[in-house]
């Protein structure tokens, strides 16, 4: 394989925090199956027969135990980290750099994709890139979508990506929060790329493909944490920037200088590359401006591929919501309603909802754009829409739930009418209690948020 | 025909008649002193006057009524109008000449069409020297129909991709716009010329809108489509001067007053401005080599050119080709020309009536109408206006220009940048020649012409006088502010008021007369220079002062004003400024001169002077006399240099 492949597992969840305090991220079901199969699954499609999947050593075992009962036939390498030091996913990578010995490819636990990976390893091998980046439009749906629990004010993080007209080259990167009243672009570059398109309605997929110099320096710069945040935005940065060329001065031979190793060192070059250069009278070799720092960023825009990333609240519910019609494209044959499942003859189950294995949907009841986890006991009457019941969970007869999550084995007494709330890992809620905009979680829980 | 065109023309509804605005004046002087005599739109290009290219190219799109705006030499361009074709019964296009004399700017010429309620419906905006083969109509017609979904659309501006670098870019305007991807709105436009190596966009424009192109490859054919209101809105705001100003402004208040200007990118077809000398050039050779057909000499003048192979335009009456003459390649031969013997000519343009003698050689060079050439000239890339005289053997370098009859003896040689002129030649830009010269990191030296006003006026030509003997003489307005900040002064050592009260006096001035830093920097520095001579009794002999005598006088000057110099001078372009205003006044006065290197000593220990800038300014100073003046104190700066440096390297 051309490519090492490196899933992205240990992430803590921290823009779903009510939800993660009992699973880790990377467990989180999405139409019953744990999040981090589809990354895999997509590794799978693309013909990868190995990957190395990060995880958090507390959660290890369980990620183990999850992936085995799915039929995944690549071969995992789990590499745990530590829970208590807060390691972003430039410091996993930093973690598991000796094992990585060819180019990499780096994809989040949370990416639910369909791209084609051939598409995006076309883009790097076309340009030399050094790092390839996955962008894409939100798909329908996910841009409104809001999560259960209390109205609050959606936080924007839009990215404003900066891509040369022509080639998908990123030229500029940044969060919106990252920019003041002004952005401020170099003339030089400009110059050099005088038609910018400037997308803020795009999303970086956390999906990358890096050279294995990218990892190399990595290695020598502790610093870095996180590979959306800094790295990108650094490489994007240092394209433009041109190699230092230490010069020791002959008159002064008693200091030696030891060239400094900087991001340069490590790219190392292309021995066509030079062979062109030196022979070509122009300063252009192909699409390669020979001038500038041997660092090429780009993009691959998907244009009709569905891609989301799962990592807040309010994407997590629209997933679930979705989850049907993106299997469905994935997996030729997936039962939706399980076969161990026991659902009513007189009880609905729409096209786009999912009843796990062992559960019971009683008579009458009404299941529509939801997922019911498995072995789940669903009483009669009780109407679900748009909402996720987790496995073992129990909803008592004559209730009503309207956008939530039921967090593992809780209990919904009675006729309870639940509408936009979130109830956590083993909670109750009691009969004809009505709740709306409310998250039920432990007491002690909340301290920390 | 004549009278089926006008038939024709009533038939149509008054909102069907095609308008256009033509803005023949240039309001600058771009083209001084060519200009003196003619208007820049009646400027032969090509042996036919820019203002032909702009009414052919605008009656070829179907438009039915053009007003010619004019200020400057209206009469010419009155009577030029009347003996053209546009002023025949045959014409489908109906040219009116408006006179304004008294305005200043574009913004005041909309105003005044507005005044006299000339604009029926939409109309198109073009200044009087674009050469253009682009479909206007089309244009015009997509303008409209995006006005009908759109009510607020008031303007469709049309650009013409060049990238950064492109010959055909005008050095004047570097614009940068943000452009809606989807419907080709402008979002922000930028005028990037002189705007340093860090460009600012407000970052809002981006987040509004999924997608928006940031494009620095356009370039501005001031040539726009625009609808009624576009005249109402210059009157409404009176500060509106230029169309950049207009289009700033409606931009700004875009979601306030809603109103939308649009982008149409003419990237297939030819559209360039003839703003300055260089662009002279370039849509000259782009005529030649036919890019703008079907605007080409064989073309344009029905029939009277001949075109033949390597571009090669003859005209078909009186032009006389001796023996062994070579016409290369892109050649024009105006009529009534005549070529000597063994003369080499290659992608120039030669107007009517001239005579070119034997065994010359005419590379890149404009000869308007009249001119005569000497034997053995060589006639690198310039412009010799109508009526210009070569004698034997001048050898005129690249880059040069030559008014109007001047008369240039035999056997010169004219350098290369030099401006020739029978009238004096005010030079109202005090340093623009300096900052182009900066902004001209690339390297197309290739197309610059003259801009240094030099006064070498060889032996024929009439005498141009010695403006001003010591220096160039600034524009009006630095003029009163140097006599101000001069009274300032004096006063201050006359009446001893206190040094921060003198700043505020000369920062007053500077708002008052609307200098820039820079000229502030260098009118204030030559001030206190200048005080002493005219203390010691009028400025009309510099030398009066022997060295030591100025000295004396300089010193306690140089002391008092000190807080005022370092309030200034504290950045390292503002104490170049500094530095190159010594330099220059040094130059007119020896004792000064002499002095120069005790005056760079003191101001270098007051810390008004940063040791790096004095190298900075020393290793690029030309005069070799002036350095070896202050060689001594140089050489003492090294020497401490070099110890303060060893210290800093042992860290």
């Amino acid at each position: 394989m051309e490519f090492q492949a490196v899933v992205m597992a240990a992430g803590k969840g921290s823009r779903m925090v009510d939800l993660t305090a009992k699973t880790c991220k990377a467990l989180l079901p999405i139409g019953n199956i744990p999040m981090v199969w589809y990354p895999l699954n997509q590794l799978e499609r693309a013909g990868f027969e190995e990957a190395i999947v990060v995880v958090l050593q507390s959660a290890k075992k369980d990620v183990y135990l999850a992936l085995s009962q799915c039929d995944l036939k690549i071969k995992l390498d789990f590499v745990s980290i530590n829970d208590d030091q807060d390691l972003g996913t430039a410091d996993s990578l930093r973690l598991i750099a000796d094992k990585i010995e060819r180019d990499v490819i780096v994809i989040s636990c949370d990416l639910i994709c369909d791209v084609q990976l051939h598409l995006l390893a076309d883009v790097h091998r076309s340009h030399d890139a050094t790092i390839t980046a996955l962008l894409a439009p939100l798909p329908k749906g996910f841009a409104e979508a809001v999560g259960p629990g209390p109205k609050s004010k959606r936080r924007s993080e839009k990215d404003l990506i900066g891509l040369h007209g022509e080639d998908s080259r990123i030229v500029m990167m940044g969060s919106e929060a990252d920019f003041e009243e002004n952005i401020s672009l170099r003339r030089s570059i400009l110059k050099r790329f005088p038609n910018i398109t400037i997308y803020s309605s795009l999303t970086d997929g956390h999906l990358y493909i890096m050279k294995k110099s990218v990892v190399e320096f990595l290695a020598s710069k502790p610093k870095i944490g996180t590979l959306k945040g800094e790295l990108l935005p650094y490489f994007v940065k240092k394209q433009f920037s041109t190699k230092k060329t230490t010069d020791v001065s002959p008159t002064d031979g008693s200091v030696v200088e030891v060239p400094i190793p900087d991001i340069f060192s490590h790219q190392e070059e292309n021995k066509l590359e030079r062979l062109g250069k030196e022979m070509s009278s122009s300063s252009r070799v192909g699409d390669i401006v020979a001038t500038g720092s041997g660092i090429r960023c780009y993009a691959y825009i998907t244009q009709d591929a569905f891609c989301v990333r799962t990592n807040t609240m309010a994407a997590y519910c629209e997933m679930n919501r979705q989850v049907t019609k993106f299997l469905k494209s994935v997996v030729s044959e997936k039962q939706f309603v399980s076969s161990s499942a026991n659902v009513n003859s007189k009880a609905q189950v729409g096209h786009d909802s999912m009843v796990g294995e062992g559960a019971t949907v009683g008579e009458r009841a009404s299941v529509k754009r939801s997922i019911v986890g498995h072995h789940c006991d669903i009483g009669e009457k009780v109407k679900i829409a748009n909402s996720l019941i987790m496995n073992h969970a129990t909803v008592k007869e004559g209730c009503n739930l309207h956008n939530c999550i039921i967090g593992p084995s809780a209990h919904i007494a009675e006729r309870a009418e639940l509408k936009d709330c979130l109830v956590g890992a083993s909670q109750n809620v009691s009969a004809m209690a009505k709740l709306a905009y409310e998250v039920v979680v432990d007491a002690d829980k909340l301290m920390e948020i | 025909m004549a009278s089926k065109a006008k038939k024709h023309r009533e038939e149509l509804k008054q909102e069907d008649i095609l308008q256009a605005v033509v803005i023949a004046d240039s309001f600058n002087v771009r083209f001084t002193p060519l200009t003196q005599e003619k208007p820049r739109v009646l400027l032969p290009l090509v042996n036919t006057p820019l203002l032909d290219y702009t009414l052919d190219f605008l009656c070829s799109a179907g438009i039915d009524e053009v007003f010619v705006f004019c200020c400057h030499h209206a009469d010419l361009i009155k009577s030029h109008i009347k003996a053209s074709k546009w002023s025949k019964d045959s014409s489908t296009c109906q040219v009116t000449v408006i006179v304004s004399e008294d305005v200043m700017s574009v913004g005041d010429c909309l105003r005044d069409i507005d005044a006299k309620d000339l604009i029926t419906s939409d109309f198109v905006l073009i200044t009087g020297d674009v050469v253009s083969n682009m479909d206007l109509g089309a244009i015009i017609e997509k303008h409209k129909e995006r006005r009908e979904k759109e009510k607020f659309c008031i303007m469709t501006m049309v650009m013409k991709r060049a990238l950064p670098g492109h010959r055909s870019r005008c050095g004047e305007t570097d614009p940068v716009l943000a452009i809606d991807v989807d419907g080709g709105r402008i979002l922000h436009y930028q005028n990037t010329q002189g705007a340093g190596k860090r460009l600012e966009f407000p970052t809002h424009v981006f987040l509004e809108r999924g997608q928006v192109a940031l494009h620095y490859d356009l370039m501005d054919c001031e040539l726009s489509i625009c609808s009624p209101t576009v005249a109402q809105l210059f009157t409404d705001n009176f500060d509106y001067q230029t169309r950049d100003d207009f289009v700033r402004g409606i931009l700004i208040n875009q979601d306030i007053m809603g109103n939308m200007i649009y982008l149409h990118r003419a990237d297939d077809t030819y559209a360039s401005r003839v703003t300055n000398l260089s662009m002279y050039d370039v849509v000259s050779k782009d005529i030649l080599s036919r890019w703008t057909y079907p605007l080409v000499p064989d073309l344009t003048e029905k029939g009277s050119y001949s075109y033949g192979r390597h571009n090669i335009y003859l005209h078909q009456e009186n032009v006389t080709l001796a023996r062994g003459c070579e016409l290369s390649q892109n050649v024009v031969i105006g009529e009534g020309s005549t070529v000597g013997m063994d003369t080499h000519i290659a992608n120039s343009v030669i107007g009517r009536n001239c005579k070119i003698g034997k065994d010359v050689k005419i590379e890149g060079a404009y000869l308007w109408d009249g001119v005569v050439v000497g034997d053995g000239c060589i006639v690198a890339r310039c412009i010799l206006a109508d009526a210009v005289q070569l004698c034997e053997r001048v050898t005129i370098e690249a880059g040069c220009v030559v008014s109007y009859g001047c008369v240039v003896g035999p056997h010169r040689v004219v350098p290369a940048g030099t401006l020739l002129s029978l009238t004096p030649i005010w030079d109202f830009t005090l340093d623009t020649a300096d900052e182009e010269a900066e902004e001209d990191d690339d390297d197309d030296d290739a197309s610059s012409f003259a801009s240094s006003l030099d006064d070498d006026d060889g032996d024929g030509g009439g005498g141009r006088d010695d403006v001003d003997g010591r220096d160039s003489p600034p524009a009006d307005d630095a003029r009163q502010f140097y006599a101000e900040v001069l009274d300032s002064l004096q006063r201050g050592v006359d009446e001893d008021v206190r040094a921060d009260n003198l700043v505020l006096e000369v920062n007053s001035s500077k708002y008052a007369y609307n200098v820039t830093m820079r000229e502030l920097n260098t009118l204030v520095t030559r001030a206190v220079l200048e005080m002493p001579h005219i203390r010691a009794g009028g400025d009309d002999d510099a030398a009066a002062l022997t060295p030591p005598q100025l000295m004396l006088q300089l010193k306690p000057l140089l002391v008092k004003f000190a807080p005022i110099l370092s309030n200034y001078f504290k950045s390292a372009d503002s104490q170049l400024d500094c530095l190159n205003a010594l330099e220059e006044y040094s130059l007119g006065c020896s004792s000064t001169a002499a002095v120069l290197a005790k005056v760079l000593h003191y101001l270098y220990n007051e810390e008004i002077l940063g040791e790096q800038v004095i190298m900075q300014w020393y290793t690029k100073c030309q005069h070799a006399d002036l350095k070896s003046q202050v060689q001594p104190f140089i050489t003492w700066l090294q020497e401490a240099e070099e110890e303060s440096g060893s210290d800093e390297e042992s860290e």
